[in-house]
């Protein structure tokens, strides 16, 4: 793990595609195990759907500290996840900002609802960006970016 | 021969020391006593819009309940037709409430829209609420071990069943377990 230390500029952003048993379906997340002192992660499922668009959906972003952080407390923090479409128009979706500080070690959840399920989500383009940014008190209360993905 | 005798007693040390770890090492939600603390804390600093809630000492769900939709109703009115609001819907089996809003553009308005209007009437409440509403006692462990239920069952492996374990697990899961979360939010202190 010394490889992450002293590099905070340094992420490593791991797209994991799992494809279920019908090909359709595939686990997509993005995870940046050195988010300032910590790890954030944005989870989400995506489908091929009909003519071609893309199905995002399950869609959560998580905030943990590492071990030897869990001492800290992650306060006043604020998910957010942004689609970008190939046009340019994008929809960005902010969590409620919370006030205040998670118990140590507890870790800082959200999850976007409105993104639907495997069987009730909306589909994007193929070529949109999908990206998620986290802010707390370890970020100066500014977004940040934990990563992105084309779709 | 005595280094390794050295190091086997080593490592029953070690292990006899976990095993008698204090509960709170290894559950970081506050007892009742720290609830206590806190909501009077809380209910001291809080703005003045948000004072009467806890002239009583304690918060409760209408009051926590007409904080939230209060903060929603501020950012909506403020921010107008540029932010929809989605949302809210019930969590932890209507124990909290759950809610975004989605924007054109960045969204940087909009959430300091919300930062604002939390501030003015509803962040202390939702705080008080959230802290009254963590299980105690037995009904603690009987929705760590609903949460751990949900999280086996959703896939995850956890080799440990203490609240900060089954709590880390969930985080570093592989797999999306947002529902089993939104389920049990209470522990989560969303």
């Amino acid at each position: 793990m010394n490889i992450f230390r002293g590099t905070k500029a340094f992420f490593t952003l791991g797209v994991i595609t799992a494809s279920t048993a019908s090909g359709l379906t595939a686990q997509a997340d993005i995870a940046n195990w050195s988010f300032y002192k910590g790890a954030a992660f944005v989870k989400s499922s995506h489908s091929r759907d009909q003519g071609g668009m893309v199905g995002v959906f399950d869609v959560e972003v998580r905030r943990t500290m590492t071990a030897m952080d869990q001492k800290d407390m992650i306060c006043d923090y604020q998910a957010q996840v942004r689609m970008t479409l190939p046009n340019g128009h994008a929809y960005t979706d902010n969590s409620p900002v919370h006030n205040g500080c998670n118990q140590r070690a507890v870790p800082a959840w959200f999850r976007f609802r409105e993104y639907g399920t495997r069987s009730n989500h909306d589909a994007y383009p193929p070529g949109s960006v999908f990206e998620g940014s986290w802010r707390d008190n370890f970020t100066g209360g500014e977004f940040k970016k934990i990563g992105e993905q084309t779709l | 021969m005595k280094r390794l005798l050295a190091f086997a007693v080593g490592v029953g040390a070690t292990i006899a020391l976990r095993g008698l770890a204090p509960e709170s090492a290894r559950d970081p939600l506050p007892d009742r006593a720290a609830v206590r603390d806190s909501i009077r804390h809380l209910g001291q600093s809080a703005r003045p819009a948000q004072r009467h809630a806890f002239a009583d000492g304690r918060i409760d769900a209408p009051e926590y309940r007409n904080a939230v939709f209060g903060r929603i109703e501020c950012l909506r009115s403020r921010g107008g037709s540029d932010i929809e609001i989605l949302g809210p819907a019930p969590l932890a089996g209507g124990r909290l409430l759950t809610w975004h809003y989605r924007t054109a553009g960045d969204g940087a308005e909009a959430s300091e829209l919300d930062r604002a209007c939390a501030t003015e009437l509803s962040d202390s409440i939702e705080r008080g609420w959230r802290l009254a509403i963590v299980p105690q006692g037995q009904a603690r462990r009987q929705e760590v071990a609903r949460l751990t239920t949900c999280l086996r069952q959703a896939g995850v492996p956890l080799r440990k069943s203490d609240v900060r374990s089954v709590l880390i697990g969930a985080a570093n899961a592989e797999l999306p377990v947002g529902a089993c979360v939104d389920e049990h939010a209470v522990l989560f202190n969303l």
